[in-house]
C-alpha cells in the first residue's frame, strides 16, 4: 500500500530540512567538494531516495545528517534542522543523545558493522544501555527480543554469533539496531547493494513493513533506480555533489526534468521493458578535485550550451514540490525555487 | 540442442557434467577422527552448450557456482569431475603445454578492474602482456598493436593513455583496458566474470555495448556472468539459471524471460525491482536464505524454498529436461506433468 | 580525465622513488627531514679526508681533556686528539658497516621470502621455520660470539648484525607476498601464459617493494646502534682509530672530571645517524598509509 504524498508544505509536517548544505574533504594534496549547496526537506512518514552514482555525494550526505563527518571531511555551510533545532549547533553530546534515539543509520555492509566477538542478543541490550542507563538489561533484552520478532527473527536467536547468521539476517540485525530505540527517521546507505537479489526484495519489504508499522520516515541512499522505484515517495538525484533533481517517483520516471536524469534512466537496462536500445552516457563521472566549472555535468551533456561552462544553475520550481537544476528550464518556468524560510 | 549434451560435436564449446568440490579445511583433530571428507559442492553435474557467437548468459545469486563453472570453461580451474570440449579439443586432457597454447582461444574478463590490473604496470604494458607471453609478436609491433586496442575499446587518445596507471583511470576506462587486454591475442571464447557490477551505473551501458561490438567484430563467444538479470536479458541471447551449483533452467532469452518454467527462476523475476513506479508491490516473495553448499539439500536443491514441492521433491533429483524446443527445466513438476500449478498461480496475479 | 601532469616516460623512477619519498602528502617533512640528515652524515664521512682539520689519531696535539675552544672546537679527549676530528672521521666506519649489513640483508632476505611465500606449501614452512628460530637469536649475543671468532671487519660486523636481521625482512616480505599473490592480477597474469619468473619479478615484486624500504632503514639505524655498542663493549675497531662507538666507551673516563665533550659529540652522532634513518622510515611509513579517501 502506497502512503499518499502530503499536499501542502506546511512546517509542522516537515520533520527534516536541510539547508545550503556543503562538506569537503581536505587532504595535503587537493581537496574534494563531496556535496555543494544541497537543500532539501523530508516530511513526517515520507521515503526519499537519494539517488546518484560514486561521487555524487549522497553518502556524504547522510553521513552529514549523522553528524559523522570527521577530518578529512568537514561541513563548510548550512544548516541540518531537524525536529526544529539546527543539528549543527549542537555540542557532541546532545548530537549522541540525537543519534540512534531520533536518527538511525544502517550502513551497507552488514559483515563488517557487526562485532564478530559479541552476541546478537548483545549489541542490542549494550546499545540500548548506552542511551539510557536506567534501563536494566532484563529490559532491554525483552526489547531486542520484541525487535527481532519484528525483524522474522526467532528470538531463540539471541544469544547466537554473527557468524552464525546469513548475509540477509545480519542486515536484518542491523536494520533491528536501527529501530531499536524508536527513532522517527532511519537512514540507509545502500542497505541492500551487497546482498542477492531475493534477500534484496525480502528486505525491502521488511523495511516498507517496518516503516508503515513505527510511522517512519525514511531516507533511502542508493544507486540503484530499480530499488527508488519501488520504496520511494520522492527522489533526488545527485550529481558531483549538487542535487539535479528532486521530484516525486513517478514524475522523475515518467517526465524527468533534467538531462541527467533522463540519460540515467535511458542507460539502465529493465527487464520489463521490450527491445530497448540503451544509450550510454558518455565521459565519466567527474573528479570532484577538479570539477568543471559551470554545471558540473555539461561534459557529458548532450544539450550544453555556453551558459552551462560559466554558471552553476541553480535549482528551479518545475512543480509542486519537485524542482530540476537545469539552464533549459529557465524560461520555461516561472521561479527559483524556494527554500525554507527561517 | 544445448541442453542435454545429446549431439556431441556440433557445438562450438560442449560443457559436460562438470563437478568442482572444494575439499574444506578441517583441524587437526578433526581430520584424525572423522571419517568423511566434507566438501563445497561448488559446481554439481554441469551440463550446456556454446554455439559459435552465442552471447550466453549463466545467471545466479551467490553460491550458485557460475563463477567457478565460468573460470573451468576458460581453463583457469580443473574441474573435480567433467569435461570442457572446445572446438572438438578436450581442454583438460591436454598437457600443460598444450593447455598453454591453447589458452590463446579463451580469455577471462574479470570482475574488478581495479584489483585485476598490476597497479605498478602502465595499463599499455598491462595490455601487451598476453601478446608478450602469448604470440610471436615483436616487441617493435607490439606498441603499434596496443595503441590500436585501445583505439578500439575507446581509450583515446591512446598515446596519453600508454603510460598511465590504473589509479589514474576511473572504473569504466579501468574495464576497457581489461577488455582490450583480454581481446589482444584475438581469442575466440571470452568469460565475462560480471563485467558491470563493479562500474557506475551511468557507464554500464557503455560497457555493455563495448563488449557486443567486440563479440560483433570478432564474432567471440561470449559466457556471460552475472546476479544481474536485467544485464542478461539485454546481452545474453542464451541463458541458464543456476542453484547452488546446478542448472534448474536452460533456454533462449526470449523464452526464458516470457515464460520462466522453474519456480526459482520465477521467484528471480519476481524479486527483481524494477525501475519503474507502476509495478510497485505485490510481489510474492520467497522465504528463507541459499543454504550452504556444504551441505545441500536432498534431492530438489530448491525444495525447502519452493512454493510448489511436493513429496518426490524432496527424494529425487530432478534432471535437466527439455520440455519445449531449446527450453529445459529440472523440475518435477514438468516430468509429472504438474506444471499447470504455476500457470494458474501466473493467471491469478 | 587528469590533465597529462604526468609524462608517460620518465615515469618508472618518478613513480617508484622520487613521488613515494617526497611528494606532497602526511609525512613528507620527515622524510625529507631524516634524509638531509642522512646526506649530512654520508658527505661528512665521504669527505673526511679534506675537511678534518686534523689527523684524528694523532696524540698529543693538544692538552689531554681540554674543553672546547677556538683551536679544538670539539675540545680534546684524554690522549690530547682532536674530537672535531675524530668526529667528521667518526661516522665511516659506522656507516660502511650500516650500509653493507642492509645490502647483505635485502640481497638474502629478500629473495628467499618472495620465493618461499610464492611456492608456499612445505617450502615456506620450512623456511618460516628456519627464519623464526633465528630471529629468537639476540642479534648482540650473535654479533659478539662471530666477533671473537673471526676478528673486527666492516664485513664481519655487517655480516653479525645482518645474520639476525635477515629474518625481519623474511617476514615483512612474506606477509606482503601472501596477500598480493591472492589478487586477481596475478592471476591475470597467470592466464596470459606469464611464467613464474615474470609473475614474481613484474607483479609481485614491485607490488611488496616498498614494505622493505621502512624495514630496511629500522635495519640501518639498529645497526649504527649495535656497532657503536659493540665497540662499547670493546669488541670494535682498535681504539686508536677515529669511531664514534670508540670515543663514546673511552669517553667516559673522563666524565668524573666534569669533560663533558669527551662523548657529547660522538654520542649525538650516533643519537642523529639513527635518527635520520628512522626518520626517513617514520615518514614513509606514514606516506604510504592510505589516508586519504
Amino acid at each position: 500500500m502506497r502512503k499518499g504524498l502530503i499536499q501542502s508544505c506546511g512546517e509542522d509536517l516537515t520533520l527534516l530540512q536541510i539547508d545550503s548544505l556543503s562538506v569537503e574533504y581536505r587532504t595535503l594534496a587537493s581537496t574534494a567538494k563531496a556535496v555543494q549547496d544541497v537543500s532539501i526537506g523530508l516530511e513526517k512518514g515520507e521515503t526519499l531516495g537519494l539517488v546518484g552514482e560514486s561521487g555524487s555525494g549522497k553518502s556524504t550526505l547522510g553521513l552529514a545528517v549523522m553528524g559523522l563527518i570527521r577530518p578529512p571531511g568537514y561541513v563548510t555551510s548550512g544548516r541540518i534542522v531537524f525536529e526544529g533545532s539546527d543539528l549543527r549547533m549542537l555540542s557532541e553530546g546532545a548530537l549522541r543523545a540525537v543519534r540512534g534515539r531520533k536518527i538511525a543509520m544502517i550502513f551497507q555492509d552488514p559483515m563488517t558493522s557487526l562485532n564478530p566477538v559479541k552476541k546478537i542478543g548483545d549489541h542490542y541490550i549494550e546499545y540500548i544501555r548506552a542511551h539510557d542507563p536506567t534501563i536494566s538489561e532484563a529490559d532491554a533484552r525483552s526489547t531486542a527480543k520484541h525487535v527481532l520478532e519484528d525483524l522474522g527473527i526467532p528470538d531463540t536467536r539471541i544469544d547466537d554469533y554473527p557468524h552464525q547468521f546469513s548475509g540477509g539476517m545480519r542486515q536484518r540485525v542491523m536494520i533491528g539496531l536501527g529501530l531499536a530505540l524508536n527513532p522517527s527517521l532511519i537512514i540507509a546507505d545502500e542497505p541492500t547493494t551487497a546482498l542477492d537479489v531475493i534477500v534484496e526484495a525480502q528486505i525491502l519489504k521488511l523495511m516498507s513493513d517496518l516503516k508503515s508499522k513505527y510511522s517512519l520516515s525514511l531516507i533511502l541512499i542508493t544507486h540503484n533506480m530499480g530499488v527508488v522505484a519501488e520504496m520511494a515517495d520522492r527522489v533526488a538525484v545527485m550529481y558531483a555533489g549538487r542535487l539535479a533533481e528532486v521530484a516525486t517517483t513517478t514524475q522523475i520516471f515518467e517526465s524527468p526534468k533534467h538531462p541527467y536524469t533522463q540519460a540515467l534512466l535511458d542507460t539502465i537496462p529493465n527487464i520489463e521493458a521490450e527491445d530497448r536500445v540503451l544509450k550510454a552516457i558518455s565521459g565519466t563521472p567527474p573528479d570532484l578535485t577538479d570539477l568543471p566549472t559551470g554545471c558540473p555535468f555539461h561534459p557529458r551533456c548532450p544539450y550544453a550550451f555556453d551558459r552551462c561552462r560559466a554558471e552553476v544553475p541553480e535549482l528551479i520550481q518545475t512543480g509542486e514540490r519537485s524542482e530540476a537544476a537545469c539552464f533549459l528550464l529557465e524560461g520555461m518556468l516561472a521561479r527559483p525555487s524556494l527554500k525554507s524560510r527561517d | 540442442m544445448f541442453l542435454t549434451g545429446g549431439d556431441v560435436g556440433s557445438a562450438f564449446i560442449e560443457v559436460e557434467r562438470l563437478r568442482k568440490y572444494f575439499p574444506v579445511q578441517k583441524g587437526l583433530v578433526a581430520q584424525l577422527f572423522s571419517r568423511s571428507t566434507e566438501s563445497v559442492k561448488a559446481v554439481d553435474d554441469v551440463t550446456f552448450e556454446l554455439e559459435k557467437g552465442d552471447v550466453f548468459g549463466l545467471v545466479g545469486e551467490s553460491g550458485s557456482g557460475k563463477t567457478t563453472t565460468g573460470r573451468i570453461t576458460a581453463g583457469l580451474l580443473k574441474p573435480s569431475m567433467g569435461k570442457v570440449v572446445i572446438d572438438g579439443t578436450d581442454i583438460y586432457a591436454l598437457q600443460s603445454s598444450g593447455l598453454r597454447r591453447f589458452r590463446k582461444k579463451m580469455q577471462l574478463v574479470y570482475q574488478d578492474p581495479l584489483s585485476s590490473l598490476n597497479p605498478k604496470m602502465t595499463i599499455g604494458d598491462a595490455i601487451g602482456e598476453p601478446l608478450r607471453y602469448l604470440s610471436d609478436m615483436k616487441e617493435s609491433k607490439r606498441r603499434d598493436a596496443v595503441l590500436e586496442l585501445m583505439d578500439r575499446v575507446g581509450l583515446s587518445p591512446s598515446d596519453m593513455f600508454y603510460g598511465r596507471f590504473p589509479h589514474q583511470l576511473s572504473g569504466g576506462q579501468r574495464q576497457r583496458v581489461v577488455i582490450a587486454r583480454a581481446i589482444s591475442i584475438g581469442p575466440e571464447y571470452l568469460v565475462a566474470d560480471e563485467p558491470v557490477a563493479m562500474v557506475d551505473v551511468s557507464v554500464r551501458a557503455q560497457i555493455m555495448e563495448l563488449l557486443l561490438k567486440m563479440q560483433k567484430e570478432l564474432n567471440l563467444t561470449l559466457l556471460l556472468i552475472t546476479h544481474d538479470l536485467a544485464v542478461a536479458k539485454y546481452m545474453c541471447n542464451k541463458i541458464s539459471v543456476m542453484y547452488l551449483g546446478k542448472i534448474m533452467e536452460n533456454g533462449r532469452t526470449k523464452d526464458l524471460f516470457a515464460n520462466p518454467q522453474h519456480p526459482y527462476t520465477r521467484a528471480l523475476l519476481e524479486a527483481v525491482p524494477i525501475p519503474d513506479p507502476r509495478h510497485r508491490g505485490g510481489k510474492e516473495l520467497l522465504s528463507g536464505e541459499i543454504p550452504s553448499a556444504l551441505n545441500p539439500p536432498k534431492g530438489c536443491r530448491f525444495h525447502p524454498r519452493c512454493p510448489y514441492v511436493f513429496d518426490r521433491c524432496s527424494l529425487e533429483e530432478p534432471g535437466l529436461v527439455e520440455h519445449d524446443e531449446n527450453h529445459a527445466v529440472a523440475c518435477h513438476l514438468y516430468t509429472e506433468g504438474k506444471s499447470s500449478v504455476l500457470l494458474a498461480a501466473k493467471k491469478s496475479k | 580525465m587528469k590533465s597529462s601532469a604526468r609524462q608517460a616516460q620518465p615515469v618508472s623512477i618518478m613513480h617508484h622513488v622520487i613521488s613515494p619519498l617526497f611528494g606532497k602528502g602526511h609525512g613528507r617533512a620527515l622524510v625529507v627531514f631524516g634524509f638531509a640528515i642522512v646526506i649530512f652524515i654520508a658527505v661528512m664521512s665521504i669527505s673526511a679526508p679534506y675537511i678534518s682539520p686534523h689527523d684524528p689519531t694523532l696524540i698529543g696535539l693538544g692538552p689531554a681533556n681540554s674543553a672546547p675552544s677556538y683551536q679544538f672546537p670539539f675540545g680534546t679527549d684524554q690522549y690530547g686528539r682532536d674530537l672535531l676530528s675524530r668526529t667528521i672521521w667518526g661516522g665511516r666506519f659506522i656507516m660502511q658497516v650500516a650500509v653493507a649489513a642492509v645490502a647483505i640483508c635485502m640481497a638474502i632476505g629478500v629473495p628467499i621470502g618472495l620465493v618461499s611465500a610464492y611456492t608456499g606449501g612445505n617450502v615456506d614452512r620450512t623456511a618460516s621455520l628456519i627464519m623464526d628460530s633465528i630471529y629468537a637469536f639476540p642479534s648482540l649475543v650473535l654479533a659478539i660470539m662471530i666477533i671473537s671468532v673471526f676478528g673486527v671487519t666492516i664485513v664481519n660486523e655487517a655480516l653479525a648484525i645482518a645474520v639476525v636481521y635477515i629474518p625481519s625482512y623474511f617476514r615483512v616480505i612474506r606477509s606482503q607476498v601472501l596477500a598480493v599473490k591472492e589478487m586477481a592480477y596475478v592471476d591475470a597474469a597467470k592466464s596470459v601464459g606469464a611464467g613464474v619468473p615474470s609473475v614474481l619479478l613484474k607483479y609481485i615484486w614491485p607490488n611488496v617493494a616498498s614494505s622493505v624500504v621502512v624495514v630496511a632503514t629500522v635495519n640501518f639505524a639498529d645497526s649504527i646502534l649495535t656497532t657503536a655498542g659493540l665497540d662499547f663493549i670493546g669488541l670494535g675497531l682498535p681504539v686508536t682509530l677515529p669511531d664514534w662507538g670508540i670515543d663514546l666507551t673511552y669517553g667516559r673516563q673522563a666524565l668524573p672530571i666534569g669533560a663533558w665533550w669527551t662523548i657529547a659529540f660522538s654520542g649525538l652522532m650516533i643519537l642523529l645517524a639513527a635518527l635520520g634513518f628512522s626518520l626517513i622510515s617514520e615518514g614513509y611509513a606514514e606516506r604510504t598509509n592510505p589516508k586519504l579517501r
